[in-house]
């Protein structure tokens, strides 16, 4: 089978930096939504085999007059540290795949 | 031919689980790891194709699982070519050999 | 979901927001607006967001995910309008005094520049989502 441990763990983090990043952007478009409640993964727990990837409500923000407790600034922050994961997490997969495929060709 | 002959083996990566036709460990004849090679191509080509259906359809979870498909799709075809390829060898050597 | 998703719920947020703007970007034109068609002085008017629902004139379509937010409908201030003491003025009533818009030029000036940071933060979250596209991509590069 063409698996290895590290094809596996990279593969779930980019299937949950995907889905965190979905999220945030919900949070980003609600920024102005009466009673809107930001929402995010459990990182560390999601990244295990059998994580969740459902959102949960993030505790300690700020709340607004309406009700609505989006911080633009953590959400900014979240976008570029996902995407530059997201990149990291394909850029490993494309070597590991390049291992793979030497180790299939090496000849004897 | 006969299947006498003792059997090559597979590239396994030493730090990782192996790679290979899965459960077909090495002392296994040629056809058999041949076959389970050309079941995992079949497999894994399958899986890409539905993957590559679902992009089509809106579908899919994410681009990532589609082209990580059909990369290993890709591979196990690779390693197909080479049992194939070293079989062939092989057997070319045995026919060599004959008098 | 998908990874398109991401794009779609960016470009909603921008799309609510550009008309957030455009409701600010009125009233401020029209802050001082003492007549009009319908009658009596510009009346404020103002947005309101609502979270993933079908907009009022789409029935739900199955098998598509609602937008992730979009503008429920926009409302007028109910706010009396300001009145001011100009007797020579054209639209005076009958005891001199003219009926302006109640808008505050510096309040909605804030709120313009907030559709506008909001707008450029769900412009962000596009960008990010096409590069993850293309960096899935570039996997088998």
């Amino acid at each position: 089978m063409i698996e290895t441990r590290m094809l596996t763990h990279l593969e779930r983090l980019l299937d949950v930096t995907a889905a965190r990043q979905r999220i945030v952007a919900e949070n980003i478009a609600n920024v102005d939504t009466p009673g809107y409640r930001t929402r995010d993964l459990d990182f560390r727990a999601a990244l295990s085999e059998a994580g969740s990837l459902n959102a949960l409500e993030v505790r300690g923000l700020v709340e607004r007059p309406d009700g609505n407790n989006v911080d633009l600034d953590r959400e900014g922050l979240l976008v570029a540290a996902n995407q530059m994961q997201y990149r990291l997490g394909t850029q490993l997969l494309r070597t590991e795949f390049r291992r793979i495929l030497s180790a299939i060709q090496e000849t004897r | 031919m006969s299947n006498n002959i003792s059997p090559f083996h597979f590239p396994t990566l030493p730090v990782d689980g192996g790679i290979g036709p899965a459960k077909a460990p090495a002392d296994k004849g040629f056809t058999e790891t041949l076959r389970s090679a050309i079941d995992e191509v079949e497999q894994l080509h399958a899986d890409a194709e539905r993957h590559v259906a679902n992009v089509i359809t809106g579908q899919e979870q994410d681009l990532h699982d589609t082209i990580i498909a059909v990369e290993k799709a890709d591979l196990s075809f690779q390693l197909m070519m080479q049992v194939r390829n070293k079989i062939v060898n092989a057997y070319q050597e045995i026919s060599r050999m004959q008098f | 979901m998908s990874i398109f998703n991401l794009l779609q719920t960016g470009a909603a947020g921008m799309s609510a927001q550009r008309r957030r703007a455009e409701v600010t970007t009125a009233n401020l034109a029209n802050a001082e607006t003492t007549r009009t068609p319908e009658g009596g002085p510009y009346r404020r008017r103002q947005v309101v967001f609502e979270a993933g629902r079908f907009p009022r004139m789409m029935s739900a379509v199955a098998g598509v995910q609602p937008p992730a937010v979009t503008i429920r409908e926009v409302v007028a201030d109910p706010t009396p309008p300001e009145l001011r003491y100009e007797p020579g003025h054209p639209d005076a009533d009958a005891k001199g005094y003219v009926a302006y818009p109640a808008i505050n030029p510096v309040a909605e000036m804030a709120d313009l520049m907030g559709a506008v940071r909001a707008y450029q933060m769900n412009a962000s979250a596009v960008q990010a989502g096409k590069q993850m596209i293309q960096q899935a991509i570039d996997i088998l590069r």
